[in-house]
């Protein structure tokens, strides 16, 4: 059923268009005033608005223009009601989001065609936009852990980078690797090392705020970015992550198995994103040539060098 | 699934205490945990004596916390009513640590008070959220209805009073 929110001063015009739409089985309310339509639009969005475009160009409430700015309620189709007489404004409306138009006197069937008509490209364009979110989690996405995947969390690695300078906001990140990740492919097979990776994901993600970002760089190596996260806390924070990997086996290919990870962490002090990933990498590096399933931290970064003239 | 998800840190911004807590709450549990806005502001006090000495309490613990120094908002206890819905959105949109810590440093490093649309605003942009957004979203329904809501979770897990640390 469409729902729709007819917008009119007068009271005849009005109920004329609410009967036609009505008739058709469209779901209506109505409004005499500007600032009543909008009151009803952020009550509950519908998906047409059908105004009388000297509603809607009113200075004071703008219609068309609040519909269209507002982030939540920018989709809802709207259809003018304007006599033939108003060329230029319904042409400037048309191209300020107006999705069309019924001249005045109202015809039913046009009033009825044209809200369907519109009821659908909203429809569609709810379809367009839900495609490109499903288009964005494939090329963001990784398909096996559910993580985000290499090209999306160096991106937000290095806005985040950015943000923290700008603001002189704590960052740390945290590079994992899996433990003997080739002997649970070569012993188990592959299907096990997926599954074993898909349970580190889950775990990990479990664990972490919705401000953080998670992502598969690449064969058994993951990336934590820990947004607004002291280099004071980073020892402890990082301990609990490994812990939370490998405190409990995970059941691959029917057998019992601890899988553990080692990490290196490094919080930004200033450097550039590519810098801050190699130390956090030194610092993986040293936790495996450790003994592995343990967490070690990176130097702090050296200060740029003088420039010297 | 296997795994224990992370703790809960409920706070007001209104709560100097809550400010306090915040800045030294990831390094003292060792864990990230979810911080979560609710309406339990600070109140219950007097006379201004009272809170001359509460606020003396909050900066010999900033002191001693290491934190940077008290500076104390010019009106206390304030409306945080928009502030709270603010940072309600902002958790929504993933980015409520980075706001609240801006806002509470707003109010107790900064001095300001968290009533006036523009502290608010101030931390929002610190938290690289477009001013417009979060008026809109502040003004949302569905924001003030999180707030609520999260506020009677908290209340059914047995916070009473801000700052707390729940696991879920």
């Amino acid at each position: 059923m469409i729902d729709v929110i007819v917008g009119h001063a007068d009271d005849l015009t009005r109920g004329l268009v609410r009967s036609a739409l009505e008739d058709d089985g469209c779901h209506v309310r109505d409004a005499a005033s500007a600032s009543a339509l909008l009151a009803a639009c952020e009550e509950d969005a519908p998906d047409v608005v059908v105004v009388d475009i000297a509603l809607c160009a009113r200075e004071h409430t703008p219609v068309l223009a609040r519909l269209k700015q507002d982030p939540v309620l920018f989709p809802v189709a709207v259809v003018l009601l304007a006599p033939a007489a108003a060329p230029r404004e319904v042409l400037r409306d048309l191209d300020r989001g107006a999705q069309d138009i019924i001249l005045t006197p109202i015809r039913n069937m046009d009033v009825v065609a044209r809200v369907r008509a519109a009821a659908r490209t909203k429809a569609l364009q709810e379809e367009f936009l839900k495609r490109g979110r499903a288009m964005e989690d494939l090329v963001y996405g990784d398909p096996l852990t559910g993580l985000h995947n290499r090209r999306f969390i160096l991106t937000q690695l290095s806005a985040l980078v950015g943000s923290a300078r700008r603001h002189e906001r704590d960052l740390l990140i945290l590079l994992l690797d899996v433990d003997g990740f080739k002997s649970v492919n070569d012993e188990l097979g592959h299907a096990a090392g997926d599954a074993a990776l898909v349970e580190i994901a889950a775990r990990l993600k479990r664990r972490l705020r919705r401000e953080d970002y998670v992502g598969r760089l690449g064969g058994d190596e993951i990336l934590i970015v820990l947004p607004d996260t002291p280099a004071r806390a980073a020892p402890r924070v990082c301990e609990d992550l490994r812990e939370v990997v490998g405190q409990k086996p995970m059941v691959l290919e029917g057998l019992s198995r601890t899988i553990t990870v080692s990490g290196g962490w490094a919080a930004w002090s200033g450097e550039d994103t590519d810098v801050l990933l190699k130390r956090a990498d030194d610092a993986l590096y040293r936790a495996k040539d450790a003994g592995r399933n343990r967490i070690c931290g990176a130097a702090f970064a050296a200060p740029p060098a003088p420039v010297t003239t | 699934m296997e795994g224990v998800a992370q703790p809960r840190f409920y706070f007001d911004l209104g709560s100097p205490r809550a400010w306090l807590a915040a800045e030294r709450v990831v390094e003292d549990l060792g864990e990230v945990p979810e911080f979560v806005p609710v309406a339990m502001p600070e109140g219950g006090f007097r006379c201004d004596a009272e809170i001359d000495a509460y606020f003396e309490d909050i900066a010999r613990e900033a002191e001693r916390l290491g934190v940077l120094a008290l500076r104390r908002p010019p009106v206390f206890p304030t409306d945080t009513g928009f502030a709270m819905l603010a940072a309600t959105y902002a958790r929504q949109i993933g980015k409520v640590v980075a706001f609240s810590l801006g806002a509470f440093r707003q109010a107790y490093n900064g001095g300001r008070d968290l009533s006036e649309q523009d502290t608010v605003l101030l931390a929002g942009a610190a938290a690289e959220i477009h001013p417009a957004a979060l008026i809109k979203g502040a003004g949302l329904r569905s924001t003030a209805e999180r707030l609520r809501v999260a506020t009677e979770e908290a209340r059914a897990a047995g916070v009473t009073a801000v700052p707390a640390v729940v696991r879920p």
